[in-house]
């Protein structure tokens, strides 16, 4: 890499920069606003001399963000924690056990993939209201224990243990559970954290399954929550909603930021040759 | 803790075997190696001694149990793999400790295992490492320090040396061998290297072509192969395998130029004679007709190799010394002045001429008719 020159770096990293900048700019934007007070932004002036955490204040205080970010996150951890769990066992019934029509039904839980969750809203939804889990943690959790996406993407991952560790684990006496807890997950821990981190995030930011089937504030999550801040107020305090808004995004921001640590790649070399 | 293969086959589907009447017997505290080219089934077959891979036919006697279906756990052995088989995410303690604590043996004892295990494979240091940080011959010598460390004595391995180059290969050679007899450890080794087998095995047995070729010390099978895949397969340079016609009362002509007097009358029929290279004499220049042409030439050092022609085109290995400077086109005559093999046209042996003396080798045709 000697005939880099100079230039040639910093040119690259002006580009660099430069989309870089083009991501970030509505996050800035978004966070900027949240410290102006409304009336400033109405008037759509950008540079504001009265910059405050006023706004941050106001919708801790006014609204119910905090009980929407509790349920988020009581949803959040129990969607993802299910999905890892039973996406993990599926995966593992997939790759190591052997029955008649496995693939099939493998198959078949793939094509389930093609089907738009839109579609399925309807059957789901009456579903959940014969069962009254409308207006509860479970009906926005129970329809998501489990995920067609998670299953391939664990199986995957599992199908890359070298055919020699089980074999290995065979001879040393250990049975199909001690397999999947001592040496499946751990080998395929970057898929499993990365699905966990998936889940999270998908749950976090449901919007349509969650408007249709809560209708109070003490289980609505947050990304319905701030379209309740909109409605509610007879005019609208976009300073406040915005922080809200920031509120919302920091959890997704640390799940982020956690899990980059874990998607490094490179932590399984060496098993074999 | 013996072993024996009593018929075994293997059919993935019905009929179609991949493996065919194995029969052999292990002694306690042998290493026997299991040779063949790949594809022939030698894992196959030590996957099912393993309990891997279910058996199709036939009975396995482990220590005088039988063990044709038993699970893997139940047979009292370990087995080092090709590609060692270690769990990326463990140190080597943990690795080396992952079996035994997984059939549930008291932490102490695990720990007292383990720690002599890395004893004796000299890994003592590294013990908190992880197998990325480990090079080739550590993983190895770290692979095998979990098969020692349970006290099962009956140790599989699959080509456990064949990730490793040729310097350390060596090495390990010796380290694996030493270790064995230090343990008293029965070893049933898979390699396609026959250098391996001879090096280290007590017996060997030859595999081919789903069957079993022959079992022998290695010396037996070097010089006395009852086929002529095993004598092709064992030594270095190759055996030449020369095609033979009886001519006259008592004699063979080999690719229609080389003579060779027959002991006693042969059916008129064609055979295939064997001849090690180092069983050919090259004759000083000037003092027999050449009957060879010389195609290219390699030095090895202490010797020469050389690939050489016969009249009709037959290849001819030969050995040479280095300092005759022989030159690909050259004309050489050559003698026969060692063993020569006589195989029928089946590639059986028929009989071992050793410098003009006959050696009849009754027993190996019956050897091979009972494998059959």
């Amino acid at each position: 890499m000697m005939s880099l020159t100079k230039t040639h770096k910093s040119l690259r990293y002006l580009g660099l920069g430069l989309l870089a900048l083009l991501i970030l700019g509505p996050f800035i934007l978004g966070f900027w606003t949240s410290l102006m007070p409304t009336a400033d932004i109405a008037k759509g002036i950008l540079i504001s001399s009265h910059l405050s955490l006023a706004n941050y204040v106001d919708a801790v205080q006014q609204t119910a963000i905090l009980r929407y970010l509790v349920n988020s996150l009581v949803i959040s951890t129990l969607t993802m924690l299910a999905q890892v769990l039973f996406c993990s066992l599926g995966a593992y019934t997939f790759v190591f056990l052997k029955f008649k029509g496995r693939d099939f039904l493998f198959y078949v839980i793939l094509a389930t993939m093609m089907l738009p969750f839109e579609a399925e809203v309807i059957p789901n939804f009456a579903t959940v209201r014969f069962l009254n889990l409308l207006n509860h943690y479970a009906v926005m959790v129970i329809p998501f224990l489990t995920s067609a996406f998670g299953i391939f993407m664990l199986r995957q991952a599992f199908r890359q243990i070298p055919g020699e560790l089980k074999e290995a684990a065979d001879i040393e006496g250990l049975n199909h559970w001690q397999f999947y807890w001592r040496v499946a997950l751990p080998y395929a821990r970057i898929s499993i954290f990365t699905l966990a981190a998936y889940s999270f995030l998908e749950s976090w930011n449901q919007y349509l399954w969650p408007m249709l089937t809560t209708f109070s504030d003490k289980f609505r999550p947050v990304q319905d929550g701030l379209r309740q801040l909109q409605s509610q107020e007879t005019f609208n305090n976009w300073g406040m909603i915005q922080a809200s808004a920031v509120i919302v995004v920091i959890p997704t921001l640390l799940v982020l930021f956690v899990g980059q640590h874990y998607f490094k790649n490179g932590l399984n070399e060496g098993a074999t040759k | 803790m013996s072993i024996k293969l009593d018929g075994l086959s293997k059919a993935y589907h019905a009929e179609d075997w991949v493996l065919r009447d194995v029969q052999a017997e292990i002694e306690s505290g042998e290493f026997f190696a299991i040779v063949g080219p790949s594809g022939c089934g030698k894992s196959t077959l030590l996957r099912m001694i393993a309990g891997l891979i279910p058996i199709s036919a036939g009975e396995l006697t482990i220590d005088g149990q039988v063990a044709t279906n038993l699970p893997p756990k139940d047979r009292k052995l370990t087995m080092v793999f090709q590609s060692y088989a270690l769990f990326p995410f463990l140190s080597v303690t943990d690795n080396v400790g992952f079996g035994l604590k997984a059939r549930k043996f008291p932490a102490a004892e695990v720990a007292d295992r383990v720690n002599r295990a890395l004893e004796l494979v000299n890994l003592t240091e590294f013990k908190d490492r992880k197998p990325r940080d480990l090079s080739g011959g550590q993983r190895q010598r770290f692979a095998l320090a979990r098969a020692v460390a349970s006290d099962a004595k009956i140790c599989l391995m699959d080509e456990p040396l064949s990730n490793l180059d040729a310097q350390l290969r060596v090495k390990m050679r010796t380290e694996l061998r030493n270790l064995q007899q230090k343990l008293g450890l029965t070893v049933i080794y898979v390699t396609h290297d026959q250098v391996e087998a001879m090096t280290m095995a007590d017996h060997i047995m030859v595999l081919h072509d789903r069957h079993v070729q022959q079992i022998g010390t290695p010396l037996e099978i070097y010089s006395q192969p009852v086929n002529t895949f095993v004598a092709s397969f064992f030594g270095a340079p190759r055996m030449n395998l020369l095609p033979a016609r009886v001519s006259g009362d008592e004699e063979l002509t080999l690719a229609q130029t080389l003579k060779l007097p027959l002991p006693r009358p042969l059916a008129v029929a064609d055979y295939t004679v064997g001849i090690r290279p180092n069983a050919l004499t090259i004759l000083p220049r000037d003092t027999a007709t050449p009957n060879v042409q010389v195609q290219t030439v390699e030095y090895l050092g202490a010797n020469m190799l050389l690939e050489t022609q016969l009249a009709d085109g037959t290849a001819l290995e030969l050995v040479g010394d280095p300092a005759m400077a022989y030159r690909p086109g050259e004309q050489l005559a050559v003698k026969i002045t060692g063993t020569v093999y006589v195989f029928d046209a089946q590639g059986q042996a028929q009989f071992i001429l050793k410098e003009g003396m006959t050696n009849g080798s009754r027993t190996q045709r019956s050897q091979v008719a009972a494998n059959r």
